[in-house]
């Protein structure tokens, strides 16, 4: 009801700008507007982009541009360029004009790699830093992980090599949303071992938010928020590009290839291939055996575009087969003392390209229309239906060969996303608000012949949330925002009746048993949930190329599936975990500011955060559990009070015209202050080092030798545990070291690329890279298979990259 | 305007439709396959029979197996014990006899005992091997130590064994590598 009310105030406006638009059109004479556009050296500027009034065009090669159609009156002009200061006026029109305008650079904007970017930004006061396209592009035949590990504060949590997530500031999965084209990324994200389901290829841009502001996609993101857009070319032009890759270590590569029709107005459409290839990994010392992986992925969109609207439709589909280590298969506790102290994998293989159990299958669809509509020129409504299907398999080694082929996990996820969003702009206002409604059934199919680790269950989440961000003028603004969000979750499981009887579940949860079969009770917990998000945040501009950035963000986060439902064996880690029901949200209130300061030659931009949680879930053991298999530690989901400090700190150092310096360090500090700990899993003060050559009049030759520092990580909880394991035939007392994080380690990367013009359209460019030159043998803290093995060694990569 | 009230049209009903799509009620409980609940252990020798059995019915749950004889078995010394091992999943109806597939994936699978020299020695059973005359070891032969010697019979199972690696094939885990499928320490005296 509420919504069409809305819609028809909408409506009489819409209408009324038209009137007057139309009033405007037949009453009044149009005037052309002509000029030439720029640089600070005087030169002429291509493809800057100029508005006026509701007209909009780009420059020409020789700086030139025509409006024609402009209206008399008042007119506000907009010129930008990528690089450049935006020039923001308003003119009086009342015949023919002339305007031609010089830019002034962005010092901001210069550097070249991760660019802290002023315009176009999702939100107006937090830190954000984004990858550009050709970052994107170097990481290819990786993961969205390996490519946001760029930004200073983004570390990655690993399972093996190839599965890959972003930690923002110490935390990740379910603390850190991922938005893919406007779309929340709906793909079991609470797993640990479960990689976002998405084509790093199909990224034009990818956003780093580290904090909870960008609400309009959730208020939940208590670490960050990744946000990937495609690229949208506003030029009539139709353009391709193709990239081969090819890795030793692997011995396989990947290739993408992408057709581009770009158009401001009328049709445009994109479609992306990609194939990926790879055996398995090596240390420096052995096979990583049942380590490949494969990927065929497919993305394609249309888009319809008039000077009042614009239509989308989109449609991708991800799908991955990758192996899990052999050698991380293990039984009891046993099996896992003797791997944390032998050092050494059980079973290493000669390399393969084959997959065999325990292995990963997941295919992810995703289908989305939208459509936004431009009420005038300050205000725009928009519309997003999005479909997400998540099919995932997990195959472990069965005891029976007959079954090695019946997935031990199966579990599929339907979410239906729908949005409406408002934007306007008012002056020194610019406003923002929507409403967010979602439905999410999930699926734990039970012919598996293992209970799944969580269950079916449907969810429905609405969301409601207003931004504003207000401009005290060009140095200064302000930026405010609140979201509440209901969700509703009803699961369908079955707990064996010790498993119920021993979390105490009658006491309160006896509601929820809806029938029994033999040793189970058939249960239909249902939980709801409100939560309150909001931030406040200013922005100012100093003289003297300074900019301070602060930001309070309160977020709240619902217990996800596992969080609540998890009952059993985790057979990649050899231990039983544990949900709990009676879990809490958790809500943090996250500080956070940034100073940056831009000299000549040199910028330096530092950014402290204080997260503190309340209700902070983590997994801690409890101790064991006796099964026929032998013994395993059991870990149970808590919540506790967490306090999570540190800093992220970039510099930028340009030497002279081919050489540039490049830090970054990131540092996080997580207290656990209930029991007076640290907490588990955090990332290791790292500091990155990059010096780079370059030489445009050599093919565009650019060179870098990066050096990688991690340390050893000194705070950490001790959950070490002691337990009877057989030594020399007679059962044994022995202390089974799981917390003892392995050693620091430093690592040097080598990247080098030249680009070569074919015609006036097409490019070549080639590039050599080697990662872990010194091909060092480490293990990492935030890989969940360093009890296991080795982390992967030397990596010589070769990439050719196609425009045409 | 007209495209606004299109894509309203199509989208508000197809969001209803698909919420409204709600068939995932008929959710059936996991028929747990590949479950050992009971291992026994059968030991005849000297005019006794000793049967060792470790069961337990909940699986993953949080109930411990449950080990009888209470107190364990007691040998006699220096006898000689004939001995076989029996898997079974009695959550299935009728129970399940799984020592049949662990035979007939003879290559897959091998038994290993694991005791204190003092209690005892194991020799697997030369007849029953699998198809390339590796052990299986669900049957064997045990020799009784000395008296006065306590401790425990670890008997375990294991998926996937490196049965060509050193010693194995005579019934020495430590090479074994694989995945334990079962692992169960009986208490043991010998008189």
């Amino acid at each position: 009801m509420i919504r069409y009310v809305t819609l028809k105030l909408k409506e009489m406006r819409f209408l009324s700008t038209l009137f007057i638009f139309l009033v405007s059109l037949f009453g009044y004479t149009q005037v052309t507007i002509t000029g030439v556009i720029s640089d600070e050296n005087g030169s002429p500027l291509e493809a800057a982009h100029v508005h006026i009034g509701n007209k909009t065009t780009s420059t020409n090669s020789d700086g030139s541009y025509i409006l024609t159609g402009i209206p008399l009156g008042q007119q506000k002009l907009y010129i930008s360029y990528i690089g450049y200061q935006v020039i923001e006026e308003t003119l009086t029109v009342s015949s023919d004009l002339t305007i031609n305008r010089q830019m002034e650079i962005d010092v901001n904007k210069l550097e070249t790699v991760v660019i802290q970017q002023n315009t176009n930004s999702k939100t107006q006061s937090s830190n954000e830093q984004y990858l550009n396209k050709e970052v994107i592009e170097k990481f290819s035949n990786q993961t969205l992980g390996d490519a946001l590990k760029e930004v200073s504060g983004v570390s990655i949590l690993k399972t093996g090599s190839t599965i890959v997530k972003p930690v923002i500031n110490g935390l990740h999965s379910s603390r850190v949303p991922i938005i893919n084209n406007n779309v929340r990324l709906e793909d079991q994200q609470w797993g640990t071992e479960h990689a976002p389901n998405f084509d790093i290829n199909s990224a034009g841009k990818i956003t780093v938010i580290k904090g909870a502001s960008a609400l309009q996609y959730g208020g939940d993101a208590i670490g960050g928020v990744v946000i990937i857009e495609p690229e949208i070319v506003k030029k009539d032009t139709l353009f391709g590009k193709t990239i081969v890759n090819l890795a030793s270590n692997g011995m396989g590569g990947s290739l993408s290839s992408s057709l581009q029709k770009g158009n401001r107005y009328g049709w445009s459409w994109n479609v992306l291939g990609t194939y990926k290839y790879l055996g398995d990994r090596e240390t420096p010392d052995y096979v990583l055996s049942n380590s490949g992986n494969r990927e065929q992925n497919f993305s394609g969109g249309i888009r319809f575009a008039k000077e009042d609207y614009t239509f989308n439709a989109m449609y991708s589909f991800y799908n991955a087969q990758i192996g899990i280590l052999s050698a991380s298969h293990i039984g009891n506790v046993n099996d896992l003392y003797n791997s944390i102290n032998n050092q050494q994998p059980t079973i290493i293989e000669p390399f393969t390209y084959s997959i065999v159990a325990p292995k990963q299958e997941v295919q992810h669809h995703l289908a989305k229309i939208n459509y936004q509509q431009w009420l005038n020129d300050n205000s725009s409504l928009d519309f997003q239906y999005a479909f997400q299907l998540n099919n995932r398999f997990e195959y472990d080694v069965r005891r029976s060969s007959a079954n090695n082929d019946k997935a031990a996990l199966d579990l599929q996820l339907a979410t239906h996303t729908f949005l409406a969003d408002y934007k306007t702009s008012i002056e020194n206002w610019k406003l923002n608000s929507g409403v967010n409604l979602g439905y999410q059934n999930n699926f734990a199919n039970p012919n598996t012949g293992v209970r799944p680790l969580i269950p079916s269950y449907d969810k429905f989440d609405a969301g409601f949330y207003g931004i504003a961000v207000y401009k005290f003028d060009n140095a200064t603004s302000l930026e405010s925002g609140i979201r509440y969000d209901f969700s509703t979750i009803e699961a369908t499981k079955y707990y064996l009746k010790s498993r119920w009887a021993e979390r105490g579940y009658d006491a309160n949860f006896s509601q929820f048993i809806v029938g029994e079969e033999s040793s189970q009770w058939l249960t239909k917990p249902t939980f709801d949930y409100h939560t309150i998000s909001a931030n406040i945040g200013l922005k100012k501009l100093f003289h003297h190329e300074m900019e301070w950035l602060v930001n309070v963000s309160l977020a709240s986060r619902n217990p996800n599936p596992s969080e609540l439902f998890s009952d059993g064996l985790h057979h990649s880690t050899g231990q039983i975990e544990l949900g709990s029901l009676n879990l809490e949200k958790e809500q943090s209130y996250k500080f956070n500011t940034t100073f940056k300061k831009d000299w000549k030659a040199f910028s330096v931009a530092v950014n402290p955060f204080v997260n503190r949680i309340t209700n902070f879930m983590y997994l801690q053991p409890i101790g064991f559990e006796t099964t026929i298999r032998g013994a395993f530690p059991v870990w149970d989901y808590k919540q506790t009070e967490a306090l999570l400090t540190g800093f992220d700190l970039n510099t930028k150092w340009v030497i002279n015209n081919h050489f540039s310096h490049d830090l970054n360090l990131a540092y996080v500090k997580g207290q656990n202050l209930s029991s007076d700990e640290y907490l588990i899993d955090m990332t290791p003060f790292t500091i990155n080092n990059k010096i780079q050559y370059s030489n445009e009049s050599w093919f565009n030759f650019v060179t870098s030798l990066k050096s990688e520092v991690v340390f050893t990580q000194s705070q950490y909880p001790n959950y070490n545990f002691e337990t009877n394991i057989i030594v020399d035939d007679v059962l044994t007392p022995v202390l089974v070291d799981i917390s003892t994080p392995p050693n620091g380690y430093h690592l040097l990367h080598f990247y080098s690329e030249m680009t070569f013009k074919i015609a006036k359209k097409n490019s070549l460019t080639t590039s050599f890279s080697v990662q872990n030159i010194a091909n060092t043998t480490y293990r990492d803290y935030l890989n969940r298979q360093r009890f296991f093995v080795d982390e992967m060694g030397r990596n010589v990569q070769i990439q050719l990259k196609f425009n045409y | 305007m007209k495209n606004l009230k299109l894509i309203a049209l199509v989208l508000i009903p197809a969001l209803f439709a698909t919420s409204c799509n709600n068939d995932d009620d008929n959710t059936t409980a996991v028929n747990e396959e590949e479950v050992i609940t009971t291992v026994t252990t059968t030991l005849i020798g000297g005019g006794q029979t000793i049967i060792l059995t470790s069961r337990d019915l909940d699986g993953d749950g949080p109930n411990a197996p449950v080990l009888t004889p209470t107190g364990g078995g007691t040998l006699t010394a220096g006898t000689t014990y004939t001995g076989y091992t029996t898997f079974l999943n009695e959550l299935a109806n009728p129970a399940e006899d799984i020592t049949e597939e662990v035979e007939e994936e003879g290559a897959d699978h091998q038994v290993f005992y694991q005791l204190a020299a003092s209690l005892g020695t194991v020799t697997y059973d030369a007849n029953n091997v699998d198809e390339n005359g590796n052990p299986i070891g669900l049957a064997f032969t045990l020799v009784a130590g000395t008296s006065g010697s306590t401790g425990t019979l670890t008997v375990t199972l294991r998926h996937e064994p490196n049965k060509t690696a050193a010693n194995v094939n005579t019934g020495d885990i430590t090479n074994a590598a694989g995945n334990t499928d079962a692992e169960v320490s009986f208490p043991i005296v010998v008189n």
